[in-house]
């Protein structure tokens, strides 16, 4: 790293009117920002909504305080371009969310009847397997689907993603039960028992 | 029911790590420093936004005054003017008494 200028003194060359420093911060963070984006919305959206969020740093970089690394930040930025991607989703769906198919009805009884490990290995990463999660995930809200992606799916702790959301650790916690509730719900309607805790 | 829980929960997460993460595009880093240079010094922007909700707020305060301002000056125009016409046609109808005749 000796010769790399740390975040701290790219982001003063920015903020001094150096625009062209801003392309160290982007190539370093971009692999980051883009894994991180991938983990919340679709493929085909992902350079577009991480596109946005480095716009946004860099409009609100003059705002920055190195009282946590720059990557949370970052982090809490990016977080907030999906949260308006899915909100601009929803917002242009004219349909809404649709329901579980037959099939997708048969694939989730079949991956939860599964009798050996292998039999739902090969289940869980059939292309079905996406399709359901998408489907389960579009029932929620936009903040929330961001939460439970984190919470449950990535197995962050509460804290962790109150942090990277940028809101209160009980309010994680309400989208969270909220979610998991709904989640229920709309398993309940096709006979699926398990919910609970999605 | 517990094992239906756990079950649901390993499916929804294998497929949540097995989804494809795609790689940005080649002209990606490009145009993002595209639309940042058409931005400006990141410092202009952040202050202007910045400041932008006391020009909202500035620009409601003066709407606000010349509202008040202008129902102090004109509040009771509409009832002057009634009593002004209903004066002068009360003139008027004085004024000319023969035609009532």
């Amino acid at each position: 790293m000796a010769g790399q200028p740390d975040d701290m003194s790219i982001i003063a060359a920015v903020v001094g009117g150096d625009v062209d420093a801003f392309g160290q911060l982007l190539a370093r963070y971009e692999t980051a920002v883009g894994n991180l984006v991938a983990a919340h919305v679709p493929g085909e959206d992902v350079a577009e909504v991480a596109h946005d969020a480095f716009v946004r740093a860099f409009k609100a970089l003059p705002g920055y305080r190195p009282t946590a690394p720059f990557l949370n930040w970052l982090t809490t930025i990016a977080l907030r371009s999906c949260h308006d991607f899915w909100r601009d989703r929803y917002r242009r769906r004219e349909a809404p969310a649709s329901d579980l198919s037959d099939d997708g009805q048969r694939f989730l009884e079949a991956a939860l009847a599964a009798n050996s490990r292998e039999e739902f290995d090969r289940l869980a990463r059939a292309r079905e397997a996406r399709e359901v999660l998408a489907l389960v995930l579009d029932q929620l809200a936009p903040l929330d689907r961001l939460v439970l992606t984190l919470t449950s799916l990535e197995e962050r702790t509460v804290g962790e993603t109150a942090e990277m959301l940028g809101i209160s650790v009980p309010n994680v916690k309400i989208r969270a039960y909220r979610a998991r509730l709904k989640l229920r719900h709309f398993l309940k309607r096709y006979g699926i028992q398990g919910g609970d805790n999605a | 029911m517990r094992k239906g829980r756990e079950t649901l929960n390993n499916l929804l997460r294998t497929a949540h790590r097995d989804r494809e993460t795609p790689t940005l595009p080649r002209d990606w880093h490009d145009s993002v420093m595209a639309d940042v240079s058409r931005l400006g010094p990141a410092g202009t922007v952040g202050e202007l936004e910045r400041l932008a909700p006391r020009f909202a707020l500035t620009a409601a305060a003066v709407l606000v005054t010349f509202a008040l301002a202008g129902y102090w000056a004109l509040g009771t125009l509409p009832g002057d003017i009634r009593a002004a016409y209903s004066t002068s046609e009360f003139s008027v109808v004085m004024s000319q008494p023969w035609q009532n005749l």
